[in-house]
């Protein structure tokens, strides 16, 4: 979230949209403290999540050393988990799209799994020049 | 006049859809037709709407926090 904000000063990156499984509300006050311009989505029933293939996490995906040592290293940069909103077993994930079309994705292997925004940016780059 | 789209072999199929380009991976027809949708400074209620024709980065959120 944080890499997203900073990352949105550069002219050339692509406006975010942001889809979460809380409800408007719980979204307004996150997203009023983060980052005050963040256009987001409020899947609740997770149909978005679903349509992009992105599902609830494995206990290792949740749990794992992997997911932990992410975990551990956000909370060392002050990033704390925030209060459950009840989908915390949900994968998460990125997409880059034109249109309709995906340029770029990712999908978290773990729970800490988070997107590298600099290949995303070479795909980007990648599709203009094409 | 529908677009024909889809020939393979000598198959050719009438479809309301333009042709996709082969191997590029697209938004699933559940997401890009879902509508009604809430949320925060969406200028739309439709999900293609709200994605717009610019590059857009959906950016889905294991949780808030």
């Amino acid at each position: 979230m944080h890499e997203v904000v900073h990352a949105t000063q550069s002219p050339n990156f692509p406006e975010p949209l942001f889809i979460h499984r809380a409800s408007v509300a719980e979204a307004e006050i996150f997203f009023a403290k983060r980052f005050a311009g963040a256009r987001a989505i409020a899947d609740a029933n997770g149909s978005l999540f679903e349509a992009f293939g992105l599902n609830r996490g494995t206990i290792l995906q949740l749990l794992g050393p992997r997911a932990l040592w992410r975990g551990l290293v956000a909370l060392l940069k002050g990033n704390f988990v925030g209060r459950p909103t009840g989908n915390e077993t949900q994968m998460p994930g990125a997409f880059l799209t034109r249109e309709r079309d995906i340029l770029w994705e990712h999908r978290a292997r773990h729970a800490g799994d988070q997107p590298d925004l600099d290949a995303m940016m070479k795909s980007l780059d990648a599709a203009s020049e094409a | 006049m529908w677009p024909i789209t889809c020939a393979a072999a000598d198959v050719r199929i009438r479809i309301a859809e333009p042709c996709e380009i082969p191997g590029m991976p697209v938004i699933d027809s559940q997401a890009w037709t879902a509508d009604n949708l809430n949320g925060r400074r969406l200028a739309a209620r439709n999900f293609s709407d709200v994605v717009g024709k610019k590059p857009t980065l959906l950016i889905f959120l294991r949780h808030l926090g």
